[in-house]
């Protein structure tokens, strides 16, 4: 420096802008820690201070692939994309799998299916058609409306408006049975089945009393299902007057509530209610007017309870890691208390700031390192989260993957193909016409079979949270049934056909593993498939058969790991 | 769950124990599972006995039936008529019954809180009025087949019922004491579904799918200790069973005379299948028979049913007696709750809980006696007051198991039915 202290401009501003650089290095190596992880860094985080990590008991890419798609689908990995994944080198391919899969049409379908099961728990079709529902669900999820918009719109609808008719389903396929909602309005969206609270206070749950389950009743008990003849159908109509009362079967006080969710706010009726009541005369039938209309300020405070977006995630846990956080996920209370508080306290707050997105929040839950984890650990630590239950297929996963494994569904989708073919060649196509793509079309078409399958395998009631126990009868057609052997029956284009076709013997066995089981055979299995092949040689469809029959009712395929 | 029984001395002080403890019937006492259990193993060991319960779903009208009031208010069109029980008038409907009710008992003092179709089914046939925390009690059935079906003859539990209704009776099921105690089911005099293979399908090929099957299963479980695993791999084994004893659901081995006497109606040959299995020595024998829910058209509506119920109902008494299987079945006869006394405006009779009737009989129970009574007009209890709970430890008495005792849920003990029950003495023999 033999300029002494005349610097040029230029090297104070070299300067200035060296020390800024080095400040904001300095300050972003410090606000670093303070930079927000990823949710699901941030899961990893909290719960590896009580597990402990070991790389050792990550689940090997077969196992993942099979998990993901199966929690993301409700579908096994077709043979393809096992091939693919596993011999894939990218460092990042389980990040990018899991983007595929939440883009494909089957986690569509899926998300739909799962969506209608929270809803409407197997309730009949009353005063909603199949189809309008169907169609409401998939708008729903390809738009990925998130939950607290969804849970508005079917809270809020009262099925006057053909736009939103099927959303009213909620209400309209209850009866608008204020018991029924009360019920299902607590155990869906507030994870709290309070059912036992409506003649007392909850006989065993002290936090469940009696006025929680009328401060939600009175959102709802002024609604009635109002058969409108002139319209010829039925909607959601309300009073604009009434009082919530209720008296304890044990002690006999009686109390009265204004609308509430648990120890939310109270949301009382107007001071001049009783004056609006009087200045709208109301003509009779469907032109009633109601001035002021307590369920419309259901979602409201459904939504900004709470327990809303705590149940949501703990949902979304549950149906990824087998168990919820709290379980049972409808008893979230003071004596049944969460597995690892700290952790279901952040994922409702994360949930919330990602405005309740279901696919946004499933995918930080399965890219987390626990979910990664295999189901073939030995961990001594007494935190059950530490271990990946394996757990029963759902009965929706078991047909629809059956169906994808025994290429029945290629089979179905080759016809419906050329069928379409067929009759778009005989017209020319209209501009703005629907798309219906041949997936949709073959998927209509096996659900009634799948169905069946779906029934054996659900051992709830219609209206009670889905159960799947596993029973006798079940064990007696996976033996004796023909609706499997039907679908493994060869048939153009399904998988029995192809293997048919198929000189190498190592390449069927091959085959049957990675479509079937959704990864390679070791040479064991090798030896013990060859060995039942060449009990018949001149015909090895039946042989392959039974190969098909015993690799599809084996405890591996019954059940996620 | 481990099958070794303790030493002797042990289990007797045990026992001493828990008879004198107050706290064992609270239910809250951690008693060590395998102490309790080996306790019941004990109490009804090699007991041969089984149960037949006669189930009219949606609830039987009392005063169609066990307990007529005619020319009274709420009495209704039908008549009385007397019956094999001196004292005893049942309904006209009832004309066969009537010659065979002395095997039975008949109580008029039931009263049990609950009036709707779904909670008071649970309460009569689990013996609780709810589910515990996390769950629903096993069915009457399940505990049974648990407790007497060991080394006999399975499927232990059978239902037998219309398809139609399928769902109403997998209302409760085997709950914690898992599948291998479920039911299995035939429908509308069938034999249950999925029985047997199709013939081109050969036990050949049958053992070759189960052999590669289970290679396959070990290497998997090796990796995965489970009991949701474990459960589905015995699932089998229980079904395997069933398939050995589809003989048993073959209607077509009895006599034609036998189809006569029954009738030839769904519920009439649905009879004769239930004598059959008990006959075979199944544990439990669940017979349904629907729907009794009458709001609309009562008195048509009973006609119609007891017309079913009667003839086939008095053929199986008599023969279950003069096969000598009375004396070791327990036979229940009864719905989720009676009718009311006024009749509504689509001439039906609605729930009606306060006040009705059930019959019983068989093991265990004192044949040809009247128990409970109700006022003139048939709207209340004035005498033998009977809950359900009641009830269970009456039937759990009468097949010589302590229904004070536990099953477990894991590591939570579980008494077989609400302990504030009392067994109606004065019918136990």
């Amino acid at each position: 420096m033999t300029s002494g202290h005349s610097i040029s401009t230029f090297s104070r501003i070299r300067v200035v802008l060296v020390c800024a650089f080095v400040a904001s290095f300095n300050l972003s190596f410090v606000k670093g820690a303070d930079l927000p992880l990823p949710l699901h860094q941030e899961i990893d985080r909290l719960v590896a201070k009580h597990i402990g990590r070991s790389e050792s008991n990550i689940a090997d890419d077969a196992q993942f692939l099979r998990r993901v798609s199966l929690d993301l689908t409700g579908l096994i990995p077709t043979a393809a994309d096992v091939r693919d994944f596993c011999h894939n080198p990218s460092t990042n391919k389980r990040a990018l799998a899991i983007e595929r899969l939440l883009a494909s049409p089957e986690c569509t379908r899926h998300t739909q299916r799962v969506i209608d099961g929270w809803l409407m728990r197997r309730r009949p079709n009353r005063n909603v058609t199949s189809d309008e529902w169907k169609t409401y669900l998939r708008q729903t999820v390809l738009a990925n409306k998130h939950w607290d918009q969804l849970t508005t719109e079917i809270l809020k609808s009262d099925g006057t408006d053909p736009a939103t008719r099927a959303a009213a389903r909620f209400f309209l396929d209850r009866e608008c049975n204020t018991d029924d909602l009360v019920r299902d309005i607590g155990a869906i969206f507030l994870g709290r089945d309070i059912r036992c609270a409506q003649c007392h206070d909850h006989p065993i749950v002290p936090d469940f009393k009696q006025a929680d389950y009328f401060g939600i009743a009175a959102f709802v008990d002024r609604s009635f299902l109002l058969d409108d003849k002139q319209k010829q159908l039925k909607v959601v109509a309300e009073k604009a007057d009434g009082v919530t009362a209720f008296t304890s079967a044990l002690t006999q006080v009686r109390g009265v509530t204004a609308p509430k969710i648990f120890d939310g706010p109270f949301f009382p009726d107007p001071v001049s209610l009783t004056e609006q009541i009087a200045d709208a005369l109301r003509p009779e039938g469907s032109q009633r007017t109601n001035p002021y209309s307590r369920r419309a300020l259901l979602p409201i405070a459904i939504v900004s309870h709470p327990a809303f977006g705590r149940t949501l995630a703990n949902r979304l846990w549950a149906m990824v890691f087998g168990r919820g956080i709290v379980d049972p996920i409808d008893q979230d209370h003071g004596d049944n208390p969460p597995l690892h508080p700290e952790l279901l306290d952040l994922l409702s707050v994360r949930i919330a700031e990602m405005h309740y997105d279901l696919k946004a929040f499933l995918r930080e839950l399965v890219l987390t390192d626990l979910y990664a984890r295999s189901t073939i650990e030995r961990v001594e630590s007494k935190q059950a989260l530490a271990v990946l239950p394996v757990r029963k297929l759902t009965p929706e996963q078991l047909a629809w993957s059956w169906l994808r494994a025994t290429g029945q569904w290629d089979a179905e989708l080759r016809l419906v193909q050329s069928e379409m073919q067929i009759a778009d060649a005989q017209r020319p196509s209209v501009v703005n016409e629907p798309e219906t793509t041949p997936e949709d079309v073959t998927c209509d078409r096996l659900t009634a079979e799948a169905e069946k399958v779906v029934l054996i395998f659900t051992t709830s009631l219609a209206g009670e949270p889905t159960r799947s126990d596993t029973t006798t009868e079940q064990a007696l057609f996976l033996l004796n049934g023909e609706t499997l052997r039907k679908w493994i029956a060869s048939r153009p284009g399904n998988l029995l056909d192809r293997l048919m076709k198929s000189e190498s013997e190592d390449q069927v066995v091959d085959e049957l593993f990675v479509s079937l089981l959704s990864r390679q055979p070791d040479s064991q299995e090798m030896a013990w498939i060859r060995e039942v092949l060449a009990q018949s040689p001149s015909n090895r469809e039946v042989p392959l058969s039974d190969v098909m029959e015993a690799l599809l009712t084996s405890t591996e395929f019954r059940f996620n790991h | 769950m481990s099958d070794s029984i303790p030493i002797a001395e042990h289990t007797l002080s045990r026992r001493a124990m828990l008879r004198t403890t107050a706290l064992a019937s609270a239910g809250l006492l951690a008693l060590p599972r395998l102490m309790s259990q080996s306790l019941l193993a004990d109490q009804v060991k090699s007991s041969g006995k089984r149960v037949l319960l006669i189930f009219q779903h949606g609830g039987l009208s009392q005063f169609e039936s066990w307990d007529p009031k005619p020319n009274t208010e709420f009495g209704g069109p039908f008549a009385a008529i007397s019956s094999s029980l001196p004292g005893l008038a049942v309904s006209e409907l009832l004309p066969q019954t009537s010659k065979q009710v002395h095997h039975l008992s008949i109580l008029r003092g039931l009263s049990t809180e609950d009036a709707l179709h779904d909670s008071a089914r649970v309460r009569m046939i689990t013996g609780w009025s709810q589910g515990f925390f996390g769950g629903k009690y096993p069915s009457f059935g399940a505990v049974c087949g648990k407790l007497l079906g060991a080394g006999r003859t399975q499927p232990a539990y059978v239902k037998l019922t219309d398809r139609a209704h399928w769902h109403l009776s997998s209302l409760v099921d085997a709950s914690y004491l898992g599948p291998e105690f479920a039911p299995v089911v035939s429908f509308d005099e069938s034999p249950p579904d999925y029985l047997s293979s199709s013939p081109d399908h050969d036990d050949s090929r049958a053992a070759r799918i189960e052999a590669l099957k289970n290679r396959l299963n070990q290497r998997f479980r090796q990796g995965h200790p489970s009991t949701d695993a474990d459960a589905f791999e015995r699932s089998f084994e229980t079904a395997r069973q069933a398939m050995q004893q589809r003989s048993m659901f073959d209607l077509s081995r009895e006599s034609e005379t036998d189809k006569a006497r029954y009738g030839s109606h769904a519920f009439g040959q649905r009879c004769l299948l239930a004598r059959r299995l008990l006959e075979h020595d199944c544990t439990f024998v669940k017979l349904n028979h629907v729907n009794y829910d009458s709001h609309f058209e009562n008195f048509d509506n009973h006609l119609r049913l007891l017309g079913e119920f009667d003839r086939p109902f008095a053929t199986l008494l008599e023969d279950l007696s003069q096969r000598g299987l009375l004396e070791t079945t327990l036979v229940i006869i009864m719905g989720e709750f009676g009718r009311t006394p006024k009749v509504n405006s689509s001439i039906g009779r609605d729930h009606w809980a306060k006040s009705w009737s059930m019959a019983v009989g068989g093991c265990g129970i004192k044949p040809g006696l009247m128990y409970g009574k109700t006022n003139d007009n048939g709207t209340e209890v004035v005498d033998g007051q009977v809950t359900a709970f009641d009830l269970f430890h009456t039937f759990y008495r009468a097949l010589g198991i302590d229904p004070t005792s536990h099953l477990f849920n894991g590591d939570q003990p579980l008494t077989l039915t609400e302990t504030s029950g009392k067994p109606i003495k004065e019918i136990l023999t």
